[in-house]
C-alpha cells in the first residue's frame, strides 16, 4: 500500500509545486519607470528614486496578499495591514519579515527592464 | 447516556415559536441552498472564467436581471451560512447530537465547512479586489502547511490568478458533497415550495435593501466575506498564520467529540464554544466597521475626505442598466463612469478619461450602475491632501511628489505656526515642528485656527471652483487646477461644461490667494500695496490703479517687480523642488528657497550640471513644458539640483526660458558698481534692488469673548474670537539687518513684521467663559517688537539711493523720524528725532526695532539669526551718510570717494568732521 502510494504522493507534491509556480526563478519584462514613484505590476513593485530603481516583491510575507496600494508614503498590505517603507523594510503589522527584493536586469528594449522573480 | 444540556429557556422558546409559526430554520436553510443553486446555474451563463472580473463587472453594470440574479445568489448563500449556524445552535441546545450515530454526526458537522467553502469560493469568483485578495489569502494560508502546502494550495485553488479550479470547486468539488450530505441529513424534512418561496423572498428583500456590489479597488479597506472577517482580524495579530488552523480545528474537534462527553463536560464545552462565538462576533464587528487601512481603530462615523460625496442614507439595488457598448474597458476594468459621463472635455492627454478613466482620480465605484451608488465615496476634488495618497498620489502616478508635498512647508506650515506661538510667548524660539493637525487650544493655537491656517495646502476644498484671490488650500489643485474654462459651456452644448484643466502651467493667480497675505510677496510682485500709493511706490507710467480684494482689502497700484514686468511667472524662478518640497524639512520659507539672485545674475561661474545623470522628474517636467534638454548644461540651484529652464551662456549671462510659454529672457551679470564699493561685500542683492516693502506697525490683536468665529481646521463655529485691529500699512523702504543663513552673515532686508500688542484677556468678558476659551483667561497683555526677514519681491533694475540706507532712520531700525547733524562742544554728532511717541512699555518709538545707536542684542526677530546692525556698524553707516550731506554720492565726481571710503576717510581734509558716538 505504502509502496504504491508513495510515488503518487511524490508526483502530487511535484505537480502541485510546479502549478503553484514555486520552484525556480522566472523573469518578467516590465516598463522602466521614467519618473520617480512607486509602480505596481502584479507580483512586482518598482520603486524609482532618481537614479535608483528597486524591484520588490508585491507578495506580503505574512500571507501572500498582493500589495497594490499605498497609505501615505508606505506600502500597506490590504489584507492584514502589514506596512513597509519604500525600501521594502517592515514597519509594522503581522508580517515577520521585509519585502523580498528582486534582481533587476537590462530589458530586451531600451524602455524595459527585466526583473528576476525568485521561486 | 447523560441528559443533554438545554438552551436557555428564552432562546429555546424563540426557536420553537419560529419553527411553529414559520418555516423551520433547518428547512429554510435548505431552501436557501436550493435558491443559491438555481440562481448560480442561471449566473453561470454570463460568467466568463477566463475574464472573471470583467464579466462580473459588466453584468453588474449593463444587465439589470443579471445584477438581481447575482444579488439573489449572494444573499441566499449568506443567509444559508447564517441559518446553518443557527440551526446548529438550535440542535446543540436540544442535544440532538446525542441521538445520532457518531458517523452521521461527523458528516452533519462537515456540512458547515463545506457550505463555508462553497460560499468562500463564490466570494473569490467575484474577482473584484476583495475576491482576489480572499483567494491570495487562502492560498497563502494553505501554502504555509509544512511539506504539502504548495500542493494542497495548487490542488484546491490552482496556480497564479487563474480561477478555473476555484470555479470547479464552487460548482462541483464542494457543492456535490454538500448536496449529498444535505440529502442524507434532511431526507425527512425536504423543503416544500412555500419554504423555497420564503427563502427566495427573504433573499430578494435583502438583495433589494442591501446591495452588495463589487469592491472597486480604490480603497485600502478590503474585507473578506462577513463570516471570515473575524478570522481576518485574528490574522492581523497573528504573526504565524498556521496557528489559525489550530484555532479553527479545536472547536471542530470539540464539537466532534460532543456526543461522547459527560453532561458536565458537555456543558463546559458548549459554554466555551458560545463564548468563542461571541468573541468572534465582536471581532467581526470591529473588523467590518471599526478599523482603518492599517487596522487602527476608525469608527464608521469618522469624517471622510473633505470633498467626498456623503453616502446616501439608503440605496436600494438599482433596476437600471447602462448600455454595454458604451462602457469602455480602461486599466483592465469596465469603467462604468463613462457610461454616463461621455464626451468629457477639458483634460490634458495625461489625464484623459479614455486612458485612465474617472475612478483613478475621483475614486467612487466604477462598477455601480446608478449615480448614487457610483458616487458613494467619490471625491470631488482629488487633490485635497486628505485623499491625495489614493488619488493624485497613487503609486504609479505622482506618489513620490505627494509624499514630498506632505512634508513641504506649504503643507506643514511649521514656520507660520512656530512664529505665531513665539509671538504669543508660548515658544522660546520662532522655529518649531508643530503642524496644523497638531494644533491644540492654547491662545496661539486658537489664533492660528481662527485666522491663519486656511493658508496651508492641507485646507481641503469642498468643491472645485475658479481660482480667485480668496482661494485657499486644496492640496494639489491649489496650484495645478485652473477652473477658468469650466465656467464656459462647450459650443453648441449648453449643458456640457468642460472638466477643470489640470496642468503644470501654474499661474501667479494660484499663488496669490495665500501669498498676498503676511509677507505679501504676491502683492509686491504684481505691483500692489495695501498702503495708499506714495511717490516712492507710484508707477511712473499709466493711471493710478485701485482694486478691492474679496476679503475687503483695498489695494493701490505700485511699482511691480522687474521680473513680473518682463513677463516672468513665480514658477519661472521657483522650482518644483522648492514649491513641492525636496524631502528635507524646512523651518521657514527662506530656508526652503533654493535659488538666489546670483543663481542667474552670476557673480562667478555658476554651478552647472551636465546632461547626465539627470533625475527623472526634471526630464519629465522638461518634456511636459516642451523644453528640450538634450545635451544641455543647466544651472544648478543651491542644492545642486538642475533648474531646467536656466542655461549658462558664454560671457556670463544665463538664458531663462518661460516654463509657461517658452519665451527666453537673458539674465545679465551684476553691474560693476555692485562689487566696486568696498564695504558692500556682505550686502545682498535685494538690499539695494528692492524698490519698496510693506511695513506693518502697531497692530493690535485681542480676544473678544462676545463674538464667535469659525475654526478653519474643523469648520465649526465656536464662541470667542480673536480680532485684529490694524493701523494703516505703509509702503516704504525696507530696513537693514544682519541675516545669518547657511552659516553666512549678510546685510539683508528686514521689515517691521510683528510690532504689535496682544491682549489675550477679554476686555468684554462678563460671566463664564466658554470652555474652549478658558485657557485664554488671565491678565496677559503682551507687547511684541519683532522685525522679520523680508523678501518683498519688488525688485528694480535701479538700486535704491545711498542716502536711503546711510541717512535714513528706518533703514537702521530706529523707525521713522529725522536725522540731523549737529555740532556739540566742538564735536559733530548725529541726532535722531522720532516721528512716533515713545512706547509706555519699552520707551522706544512705536515703529522702532531698537533705540538710536543702541546695542542690537536685545532686539527681537521672527527668525533666529536675524538682528540689527552692530552699534559700530550703525555709526559707520551714519558717518558715511553724514559725508553725503556735502559730497553727493550721485555726482559722478564723487563716486570714487565712496568706492574706497576708508581711504577717503583717512585722507579727508580738516573741514570734514565725522560724527562721533554720543558721549
Amino acid at each position: 500500500m505504502l509502496a504504491t502510494s508513495a510515488p503518487l504522493i511524490v508526483a502530487w507534491l511535484e505537480l502541485g509545486a510546479r502549478r503553484a509556480g514555486s520552484r525556480g526563478p522566472r523573469r518578467v519584462e516590465l516598463p522602466n519607470p521614467t519618473s520617480d514613484g512607486v509602480f505596481f505590476h502584479d507580483d512586482v513593485i518598482l520603486v524609482r528614486r532618481a537614479a535608483e530603481l528597486r524591484a520588490l516583491s508585491a507578495k506580503c510575507p505574512h500571507l501572500g496578499c498582493r500589495i497594490g496600494m499605498m497609505a501615505g508614503a508606505n506600502l500597506v498590505c490590504p489584507c492584514h495591514g502589514s506596512s513597509f517603507d519604500q525600501a521594502g523594510r517592515r514597519l509594522g503589522g503581522p508580517a515577520s519579515s521585509s519585502l523580498e527584493r528582486f534582481t533587476i536586469e537590462p530589458g530586451s528594449h531600451a524602455e524595459t527592464i527585466g526583473v528576476v522573480l525568485s521561486g | 447516556m447523560s441528559s443533554p444540556a438545554k438552551l436557555p429557556g428564552k432562546v429555546e422558546r424563540a426557536f420553537e415559536r419560529w419553527n411553529a409559526r414559520f418555516t423551520p430554520v433547518g428547512v429554510l436553510t435548505l431552501a436557501l441552498v436550493l435558491v443559491a443553486i438555481v440562481t448560480g446555474v442561471a449566473l453561470s451563463a454570463g460568467y466568463d472564467v477566463s475574464r472573471p472580473a470583467e464579466s462580473v463587472a459588466r453584468l453588474e453594470l449593463s444587465s439589470a436581471p443579471g445584477r438581481w440574479c447575482r444579488a439573489l445568489h449572494a444573499w441566499s448563500s449568506h443567509l444559508s451560512v447564517a441559518l446553518c449556524v443557527l440551526h446548529m445552535v438550535e440542535h446543540l441546545g436540544r442535544g440532538s447530537e446525542q441521538r445520532l450515530r457518531l458517523g452521521l454526526w461527523l458528516r452533519v458537522l462537515l456540512t458547515l465547512p463545506l457550505l463555508l467553502g462553497v460560499a468562500l469560493t463564490g466570494f473569490m469568483l467575484r474577482a473584484d479586489a476583495e475576491g482576489r485578495l480572499a483567494r491570495q489569502m487562502v492560498s497563502g494560508l494553505l501554502e504555509r502547511i509544512p511539506a504539502v502546502g504548495h500542493s494542497v494550495a495548487a490542488t484546491v485553488l490552482g496556480g497564479g490568478d487563474n480561477l478555473e479550479l476555484v470555479y470547479v470547486a464552487h460548482l462541483a468539488i464542494l457543492t456535490v458533497p454538500l448536496l449529498l450530505l444535505t440529502i442524507e441529513h434532511a431526507r425527512r424534512t425536504w423543503p416544500d415550495a412555500n419554504a423555497v418561496l420564503a427563502g427566495a423572498a427573504l433573499s430578494l428583500l435583502l438583495a433589494w435593501c442591501v446591495p452588495l456590489g463589487l469592491h472597486p479597488g480604490t480603497s485600502l479597506i478590503v474585507r473578506g466575506p462577513w463570516y471570515f472577517v473575524g478570522l481576518q482580524a485574528i490574522l492581523h495579530w497573528l504573526e504565524h498564520p498556521l496557528w489559525l488552523f489550530a484555532w479553527a480545528l479545536v472547536p471542530f474537534c470539540l464539537l466532534a467529540c460532543l456526543p461522547q462527553l459527560a453532561t458536565q463536560w458537555r456543558r463546559r464545552v458548549l459554554g466555551a464554544l458560545a463564548a468563542t462565538l461571541g468573541l468572534y462576533a465582536v471581532l467581526s464587528v470591529y473588523a467590518y466597521w471599526f478599523r482603518g487601512p492599517t487596522w487602527e481603530l476608525s469608527p464608521p462615523w469618522r469624517p471622510v475626505a473633505t470633498s467626498a460625496m456623503p453616502p446616501p442614507p439608503w440605496m436600494p439595488l438599482s433596476g437600471g442598466a447602462l448600455p454595454a457598448a458604451e462602457i469602455p474597458t480602461i486599466l483592465g476594468r469596465p469603467e462604468g463612469c463613462l457610461g454616463c459621463h461621455q464626451g468629457l472635455t477639458g483634460l490634458d492627454p495625461s489625464h484623459d478619461p479614455s486612458t485612465i478613466g474617472c475612478a483613478a482620480c475621483h475614486l467612487g465605484n466604477p462598477y455601480a450602475p446608478d449615480a448614487p451608488s457610483a458616487h458613494e465615496g467619490m471625491v470631488r476634488v482629488p487633490g485635497n491632501l486628505d485623499s491625495a495618497a489614493q488619488t493624485c498620489g497613487r503609486g504609479e502616478c505622482h506618489g513620490a511628489i505627494v509624499t514630498r508635498v506632505r512634508g513641504s512647508l506649504m503643507a506643514t506650515a511649521v514656520g507660520m505656526i512656530a512664529v505665531d506661538q513665539f509671538a504669543f510667548g508660548e515658544r522660546s524660539s520662532p522655529d518649531g515642528t508643530v503642524t496644523p493637525a497638531e494644533l491644540g487650544s492654547s491662545p496661539a493655537d486658537i489664533h492660528l485656527r481662527q485666522l491663519c491656517v486656511s493658508c496651508h495646502l492641507g485646507t481641503g476644498k469642498a468643491a472645485p471652483g475658479a481660482v480667485t484671490d480668496a482661494s485657499r488650500g486644496g492640496g494639489c489643485v491649489a496650484c495645478h487646477v485652473r477652473d477658468d474654462q469650466s465656467r464656459i459651456p462647450a459650443e453648441g452644448q449648453p449643458d456640457h461644461v468642460p472638466h477643470p484643466r489640470i496642468s503644470a502651467d501654474v499661474s501667479d493667480d494660484n499663488c496669490f490667494g495665500c501669498h498676498s497675505r503676511s509677507g505679501r510677496i504676491s502683492l509686491g510682485y504684481a505691483g500692489w500695496t495695501e498702503a495708499e500709493t506714495t511717490p516712492r511706490t507710484a508707477r511712473p507710467d499709466g493711471p493710478p490703479r485701485i482694486q478691492t480684494l474679496a476679503d475687503g482689502r483695498r489695494l493701490y497700484g505700485a511699482t511691480e517687480d522687474v521680473h513680473q514686468k518682463k513677463g516672468m511667472a513665480c514658477i519661472d524662478c521657483h522650482s518644483s523642488r522648492e514649491l513641492m518640497g525636496d524631502g528635507t524639512p524646512a523651518a521657514h520659507e527662506e530656508l526652503a528657497t533654493e535659488i538666489r539672485c546670483t543663481t542667474c545674475h552670476r557673480t562667478e561661474p555658476p554651478q552647472t550640471l551636465g546632461a547626465e545623470p539627470r533625475d527623472a522628474e526634471t526630464e519629465a517636467l522638461a518634456r511636459l513644458r516642451g523644453l528640450a534638454l538634450d545635451g544641455d548644461t543647466l544651472v544648478a540651484d543651491l542644492t545642486s539640483a538642475p533648474l531646467l529652464n536656466a542655461r549658462p551662456l558664454p560671457g556670463g549671462a544665463v538664458e531663462i526660458r518661460s516654463k509657461r510659454t517658452g519665451e527666453p529672457w537673458f539674465a545679465q551679470p551684476p553691474a560693476r558698481s555692485c562689487s566696486s564699493i568696498r564695504g558692500h561685500e556682505r550686502l545682498s542683492c535685494q538690499s539695494c534692488h528692492t524698490s519698496w516693502a510693506h511695513r506693518c506697525v502697531g497692530c493690535h490683536t485681542e480676544w473678544d469673548v462676545t463674538s464667535e468665529r469659525v475654526d478653519l481646521l474643523t469648520g465649526e463655529r465656536k464662541p470667542g474670537s480673536f480680532v485684529e485691529y490694524d493701523v494703516a500699512a505703509q509702503a516704504a523702504d525696507a530696513s537693514l539687518g544682519v541675516v545669518t543663513r547657511r552659516g553666512r552673515a549678510e546685510i539683508d532686508l528686514v521689515t517691521p513684521g510683528m510690532v504689535m500688542t496682544l491682549n489675550v484677556e477679554s476686555r468684554t468678558a462678563k460671566g463664564a467663559l466658554p470652555s474652549a476659551a478658558s485657557a485664554l483667561v488671565g491678565p496677559r497683555t503682551r507687547s511684541l517688537r519683532a522685525y522679520a526677514f523680508a523678501v518683498p519681491h519688488t525688485t528694480t533694475r535701479e538700486a535704491r539711493t545711498c542716502r536711503s540706507c546711510h541717512w535714513a532712520s528706518e533703514a537702521l531700525g530706529y523707525g521713522s523720524g529725522a536725522l540731523s547733524l549737529e555740532a556739540e562742544d566742538g564735536h559733530s554728532r548725529v541726532r535722531f528725532t522720532p516721528s512716533h511717541a515713545p512706547s509706555s512699555t519699552d520707551g522706544l518709538p512705536g515703529d522702532a526695532w531698537l533705540g538710536f545707536l543702541a546695542d542690537p542684542t536685545t532686539a527681537a526677530s521672527t527668525r533666529r539669526g536675524v538682528r540689527p546692525l552692530e552699534r559700530d556698524a550703525q555709526l559707520r553707516a551714519l558717518q558715511v551718510g553724514a559725508c553725503m550731506s556735502c559730497h553727493d554720492p550721485e555726482g559722478s565726481d564723487n563716486r570714487a570717494l565712496y568706492e574706497d571710503y576708508a581711504r577717503s576717510k583717512a585722507n579727508r581734509g580738516p573741514s570734514c568732521r565725522l560724527p562721533e558716538p554720543p558721549p
